[in-house]
């Protein structure tokens, strides 16, 4: 097999839970020595319970927490700590994610602006981006309370694929909304995969979201990867059942 | 007789010139021990339903119109005053967020034991012992440690179970249960939705479970009621209607539902979005967004029956009547 895109290699990660004055420290093992690799153009799904770390290595895969231990590496070469702009993230509250003071233009040109892709006028970059994910580029001048919920989702992806990474990493993108809108984010993330080239982890609990849109499928439990499988072959799962009942 | 009875709920949101229409004629019946499943989308007034059964509508939101039977009582004539007799005793609710439920500054057996209190005459220590008991019920480990402690050293699904502990401590004969389980992970899902389903078949406890999620309507409601813009548009037994859906938008709630189509084929979606309610527009309130729409679609169409205990309002239901 070739040379993965991305590479995750033992990241372990604890945190410090601070009892109160004089009290034991005692630590939190959120991750366990896991290792992930992803190949350019797969999809792969991390599903897991609340608790499991899937949100903690979302967070360190897209270099916005610096593992306690463990290396990234990026195409082969060993990534230093910290975000880079191959590597994006959608969140799962979009409103939460996106500044509430900053128009939708703003929101979506200022990474790229920083990043060199936009010199002068943003308006034709910000349409175009809007457009990609099916907004009309009206929207631009609107703030964020001014949007949908639907239409929020829509701008985070937007944002996170503005500085044209590879790698998108999806945090429960689809977990607060209805099941057409849903539908219709789900579709999006597809369609950009097929047109972009674009590889996704995507993060959830709802597995029948993840059979949907992954090819593989890793199961977390206690900060560890305990499995995996071709997204068809997860049916046996206890969590499975569970979800089915 | 139901338990539960509700005829024509009409709930306007604003002033009184131009007021959004939230919920228009909902009527609803729920019998001793039956869950009824209210789903739709965000919006669509499921969540003011449930609000004003409770009597819990406040400004801007206000109830027009309809009537609402509980235990053979008009609730919809009562005084405040007398409502909130009825509140935590006969109807009890359970919200998303348990802490809307739940003081933040109080002990859970406080929390418990006043509403315990608050209706019925039972002294300190037998009330207490009846809160240990219900935590008990509710699946919580160590109860008796758990009554004193505060909300914030709970984990999410423990609040959850302490919040309906809070609600059936008092044996409503109905629970109105509005997305308990949303904030959830799967596991505690399953686990909650069990211990509702349990305790109604102990009690008989009537339950109005409102969720967007069709997956939790059909492993639990006995029937359904589908809302689209504030009117009912379908109902019947769950497994009738989740099976062989007589509504277009019901048909398209259930497309839209990941594993109905192959892995990696889209999603069946509707274009546009609900339609704006101040005012409602004229005719079918989905005529804009269905696939199945004709210029007959300008009138409002009836709600009309579409198989045994089955309704429907629409002219073109995908299920015609036997």
């Amino acid at each position: 097999m070739n040379e993965p895109l991305f590479h995750a290699r033992n990241i372990s990660q604890s945190y410090i839970l601070a009892n109160g004055w004089r009290q034991r420290r005692s630590t939190l093992q959120a991750l366990d020595d896991v290792s992930l690799a992803l190949h350019a153009g797969e999809a792969v799904g991390i599903v897991g319970e609340s608790g499991s770390g899937k949100s903690t290595l979302a967070r360190i895969i897209a270099g916005l927490l610096p593992p306690t231990a463990g290396e990234r590496f990026w195409q082969g070469q060993r990534l230093p700590d910290g975000p880079r702009d191959g590597i994006q993230m959608v969140f799962q509250d979009a409103a939460s994610a996106l500044n509430p003071r900053a128009r939708v233009a703003e929101l979506i040109a200022e990474a790229p602006r920083i990043h060199g892709l936009i010199t002068g006028d943003e308006s034709d970059f910000v349409a175009t981006q809007l457009s990609r994910v099916g907004l009309d580029p009206q929207l631009a001048q609107r703030y964020p309370h001014q949007l949908s919920g639907g239409q929020r989702a829509r701008v985070g992806i937007a944002r996170a694929l503005a500085v044209k990474p590879q790698l998108l990493v999806c945090d429960e993108a689809v977990a607060a909304l209805d099941v057409l809108i849903q539908a219709q984010i789900l579709n999006l993330l597809q369609q950009l995969r097929r047109e972009l080239g674009l590889t996704l982890l995507f993060i959830s609990h709802d597995l029948g979201v993840v059979r949907h849109l992954c090819e593989r499928v890793v199961v977390m439990h206690h900060g560890r990867i305990v499995e995996t499988a071709a997204a068809g072959q997860l049916v046996g799962l206890p969590q499975a059942s569970l979800s089915r009942s | 007789m139901s338990v539960l009875d509700v005829k024509d709920l009409t709930i306007h949101i604003g002033d009184t010139k131009s007021p959004a229409h939230a919920v228009d004629s909902v009527s609803l019946h729920i019998e001793r021990g039956e869950v009824v499943a209210l789903v739709g989308e965000s919006g669509s007034g499921k969540t003011l339903t449930g609000l004003a059964i409770a009597g819990l509508l406040d400004p801007p939101l206000r109830r027009v119109g309809g009537e609402i039977t509980l235990l053979g009582e008009d609730l919809s004539a009562l005084p405040e005053r007398q409502l909130r007799r009825r509140r935590g005793d006969r109807l009890a609710m359970v919200f998303q967020d348990p802490m809307a439920t739940l003081n933040p500054v109080l002990r859970i057996e406080t929390q418990l034991v006043e509403t315990i209190r608050a209706h019925r005459n039972v002294g300190r220590s037998a009330a207490r012992d009846e809160a240990l008991a219900m935590l008990d019920e509710v699946g919580i480990t160590f109860p008796a440690q758990r009554l004193r402690a505060y909300p914030h050293e709970l984990s999410g699904g423990m609040r959850q179970r302490v919040a309906i502990a809070a609600a059936l401590i008092n044996q409503p004969a109905l629970l109105i249960a509005d997305e308990p389980t949303t904030a959830l992970d799967v596991t505690l899902q399953a686990q909650i939705l069990a211990l509702i389903d349990q305790y109604r078949r102990d009690h008989g406890t009537a339950v109005l479970w409102i969720t967007h999620d069709l997956g939790v309507a059909a492993g639990f409601a006995d029937r359904v009621l589908v809302m689209y813009a504030g009117q009912i548009v379908e109902s019947g037994p769950c497994a009738r209607v989740l099976h062989a859906p007589a509504h277009p938008y019901t048909a398209a709630l259930l497309g839209a539902i990941p594993g109905s189509v192959p892995p990696g084929t889209p999603l069946a979606t509707l274009p546009g979005q609900p339609p704006s309610l101040s005012p409602p527009p004229e005719g079918c309130r989905f005529r804009a967004r269905c696939p199945r729409a004709e210029a007959a679609c300008i009138a409002a169409p009836p709600q009309v029956a579409a198989g045994e205990a089955r309704t429907v309002r629409c002219f073109f239901p995908l299920v015609t009547p036997p």
